[in-house]
């Protein structure tokens, strides 16, 4: 075998390896797990290590050495902010200036390199257009430049990790290996969850392989496996087709609407089951993304309950500096001149809400529908915060509590409708056509040629059966989990026998209804691409 | 032995028992799976496409043109009813491989009787495993080694109340394109001289199996090239000439029969050479037609009431 026919050969496995491909869970992690295991305690970490820039090299090649450049900055980063917090020799003044000057050039530095894989082009259109329309002639050629995988990320998580030091939460770790592995771990490189490097300590502990890890964390993957190949997968192609048709009404833009919200949820909840579990087997504990989102009680819960890791960093990263800032103090107390007292409290969390949002926004990346996104979310959970106390009163005097089954219905409804319009824009091709589905919803609503459609939209009969089984079975499965009803706890209760067919039933489920393999289209991760 | 070391070893064996149970299950799963008849590439589409052909009246089409999507993309079997009378289905989808179609052609000859099967070309040349590529390898041999996860959706062959006026069915299996996206290239592709294209090995098995098929059903065979000059030149012409003359099978190329075609490449192609769109796929049919009227003596069922549904479907599928 000659060297470029082996190289073309793993070009061809490799080339599209996933967290949904059986080269991941079957090959990467299974071997990665066994070497783990087998070798001396200490060189443990730098198989998990290796192994995650193996698969980060499948996937950006080498951009590989964005993120290695990236570890060795915040890691000395890192050290030189602690270095300073420790310098009794500084004025608390100082040494707070001094620190301040090295977390804005890491954050800088963390951010530019950001902007200008992901958004240069984005960034370079819109100043074209701006200028144009101020009569400036200034066009702006696409660079279209390829981002290091997951680099939305750990960009995230190393500025966490420099803020982290800087508030003296956590010291500096002074091992570059740790920090290698916290920007590089491949279970949760693509799409998260957002690691903190307090929460990740488990990380960079050395244990062995067990069996009860080793059994739930392949447990967890295969319900990712289902929700991801059996459910998103299955509805892709129908997805691809609502939006892309040459014929929308306001039933079919509802659909489309509620098809991407559910591939989505699917999507998105199966990868980072599949990174928990992979991260399970090596005993180690990742943050879970998602508790049940649609249970929520209003916008802002749902963002407690969706992609957790981000609001979380936003919470702690943006809303509470910006709240807590000197600045958008000052502005609150004049405000609270002109407007009266009760009107400006919340002027602050208007401030802080509306930068976290715009910024959460423009991180899913350079496109206007994802920025509008944001403050679609900004507007309706300020509008929320408005009203929560006003809602509360009126249901005090109808004799309502807010656990009575009439308010969750509404709040249910409500919140499904809002989170249904939001993924309706954020999936648009452009905000003029997100705006025009919008607008159809309620000038065009009508459904017979929904009905018409349905059996032209790239999924048979057969498609529809399993999507709607599976996306039945995940609810029933959220409802249990809500109730607080130990699932796993129960399966692990029954019989081996039992136990055994139940897991050969769920294995089997994925491999015969999965939509892999010839006569289906692969489809990536939809957060890979943020 | 310690606790830890019991444990363990129990744990061991739970392991090795639960794949070595799993391992059984995926050979009895792969077995039942496993098609009886002959390996597919893309059981989906071919089991839908014999879904679709089964739907058909019994022994009603007398032309059964076999091939990837240059067939279902340019070739109107409701066009070829209009013009000559003659009954005829595309019994083809997209990227399909010659595996498919000696399946597709076996099966769907049990509820029909065609006197002519016109198997476009472009199958010949390309890739004919029931397998992915040959760069695929570990999928490939699993894939080999357990064939559920190649025919996974092998439930998919139960059909589930299907509907009987899905347009593509009224449309006898033509799937036209709207669009115009105009070819830039050489319009005298098919003249440079290039070395003749190889059929590979694999492919002429197939090929001799459908050869030996018709032969024993006493159906006539026609070999067809589809004007494509993204697919095809003078090199893949002189390949499958060389067969067809070895064979003994007629063999028309579309690509040289231009000036009877007229096909206009800023018009009447779909996708930049690639594929017809509705007014070449109304070109390349009216042409076959008139071939077929000529050169076969096939019926012309117009008027007779047992064909009036070719009538109807005319009627619904808006295109004529």
């Amino acid at each position: 075998m000659s060297i470029s026919f082996f190289l073309e050969c793993m070009g061809k496995w490799w080339g599209q390896l996933s967290y949904t491909v059986w080269m991941y869970f079957a090959l990467l992690l299974p071997l990665t797990a066994l070497i783990y295991q087998l070798v001396e305690k200490e060189k443990r970490k730098f198989v998990l290590l290796i192994s995650s820039w193996i698969f980060f090299f499948t996937l950006s090649k080498f951009l590989l050495i964005a993120n290695i450049v990236s570890s060795i900055f915040v890691w000395k980063l890192g050290l030189i902010i602690d270095g300073i917090n420790s310098d009794k020799s500084l004025k608390r003044k100082e040494r707070k200036r001094k620190k301040q000057r090295f977390l804005i050039l890491g954050i800088l530095a963390l951010v530019l390199v950001l902007l200008s894989f992901k958004y240069l082009d984005f960034l370079g259109e819109s100043m074209a257009v701006l200028l144009q329309t101020f009569g400036i002639a200034f066009g702006w050629t696409e660079i279209g430049i390829i981002a290091p995988v997951g680099i939305s990320y750990y960009t995230l998580e190393s500025i966490a990790y420099l803020s982290d030091i800087y508030w003296e939460k956590t010291r500096a770790d002074g091992k570059l290996i740790n920090i290698a592995l916290f920007m590089s771990f491949f279970p949760k490189l693509i799409e998260g969850p957002i690691t903190r490097y307090d929460s990740s300590l488990g990380l960079f502990t050395v244990r062995d392989i067990r069996y009860e890890n080793l059994a739930q964390g392949y447990q967890r993957i295969l319900w990712g496996l289902f929700k991801k190949l059996v459910v998103a997968d299955q509805l892709a192609p129908g997805v691809e087709a609502v939006y892309g048709g040459n014929y929308m009404d306001g039933g079919v833009a509802l659909f489309a609407a509620l098809i991407f919200t559910i591939q989505e949820y699917m999507d998105f909840s199966g990868a980072i089951d599949i990174a928990i579990g992979s991260a399970k087997i090596f005993g180690i504990k990742l943050l879970e993304n998602f508790t049940q989102p649609f249970f929520a009680k209003n916008a802002g819960d749902f963002w407690h309950r969706w992609h957790i890791t981000l609001g979380a960093f936003f919470r702690d990263y943006v809303f509470y500096p910006v709240s807590l800032s000197r600045k958008v103090s000052k502005i609150s107390k004049n405000a609270a001149k002109i407007i009266g007292n009760a009107a400006s409290r919340f002027v602050t969390p208007a401030i802080a809400l509306f930068a976290v949002w715009s910024l959460s926004g423009l991180w899913h990346g350079p496109r206007w529908t994802y920025v509008f996104y944001g403050l679609y979310y900004f507007v309706l959970i300020l509008i929320e915060n408005i009203l929560e106390k006003p809602f509360l009163t009126l249901l005090e005097k109808l004799r309502l509590s807010e656990a009575s089954i009439p308010v969750r219905i509404f709040r249910g409804i409500k919140l499904l409708f809002i989170v249904i319009i939001g993924e309706m824009f954020f999936r648009a091709e452009t905000l003029i056509d997100g705006f025009d589905m919008f607008t159809k919803i309620f000038t065009d609503l009508r459904f017979d040629m929904l009905f018409k459609h349905l059996e032209n939209i790239n999924i048979d009969r057969w498609g529809y059966v399993t999507i709607i089984l599976g996306t039945l079975l995940v609810a029933a499965v959220d409802v249990l989990k809500e109730a607080g009803f130990p699932i796993r706890r129960n399966i692990e209760r029954l019989p081996k026998p039992l136990r055994f067919a139940f897991w050969y039933v769920c294995i089997f489920v994925v491999i015969i209804f999965g939509a892999y393999g010839t006569g289906y289209d692969s489809v990536d991760l939809i957060y890979a691409q943020f | 032995m310690t606790d830890t070391g019991i444990v363990r070893k129990n744990h061991l064996k739970e392991v090795l028992g639960f794949f070595a149970v799993f391992l059984l299950l995926l050979i009895i799963s792969s077995y039942f799976t496993n098609p009886s008849g002959d390996a597919v590439y893309d059981i989906i589409h071919t089991e839908m496409k014999l879904n679709d052909i089964e739907a058909e009246k019994d022994h009603s089409i007398d032309v059964l043109f076999a091939g990837d999507s240059l067939v279902f993309r340019g070739i109107s079997p409701l066009q070829i009813w209009e013009k000559s009378g003659i009954t005829s289905y595309d019994l083809s989808d997209g990227a399909m491989r010659l595996c498919d179609q000696v399946s597709l052609i076996k099966e769907s000859c049990e509820s029909q009787s065609p006197k002519l099967i016109v198997l476009e070309t472009h199958v010949m040349v390309g890739e004919a495993s029931p397998y992915k590529d040959e760069f695929a390898l570990p999928t490939n041999l699993i894939e080999e080694i357990f064939p559920i996860f190649h025919y996974h959706s092998f439930y998919k062959r139960w059909k589930l109340f299907q509907p009987e006026d899905q347009m593509i069915r009224i449309r006898k299996g033509f799937d036209p394109g709207f669009e115009a996206e105009p070819y830039t290239g050489d319009l005298n592709y098919m003249e440079a001289e290039e070395e003749p294209d190889m059929i590979p090995p694999l492919n002429r098995r197939y090929l001799s199996e459908i050869i030996d098929f018709t032969r024993e059903k006493g159906i006539k065979l026609l070999l067809l090239s589809m004007p494509s000059p993204l697919n095809y030149d003078k090199g893949i012409h002189d390949a499958v000439d060389a067969w067809a003359k070895e064979k003994g099978i007629e063999f028309v190329d579309l690509n040289l029969l231009n000036d009877k075609l007229q096909i206009d490449w800023t018009t009447d192609t779909k996708d930049g050479g690639d594929h017809m769109n509705f007014e070449g796929s109304r070109k390349v049919s009216l042409f076959l037609a008139e071939y077929l009227e000529d050169n076969y003596g096939l019926e012309d069922h117009r008027g007779d009431k047992n064909y009036a549904n070719w009538d109807d479907c005319h009627e619904k599928a808006g295109l004529y």
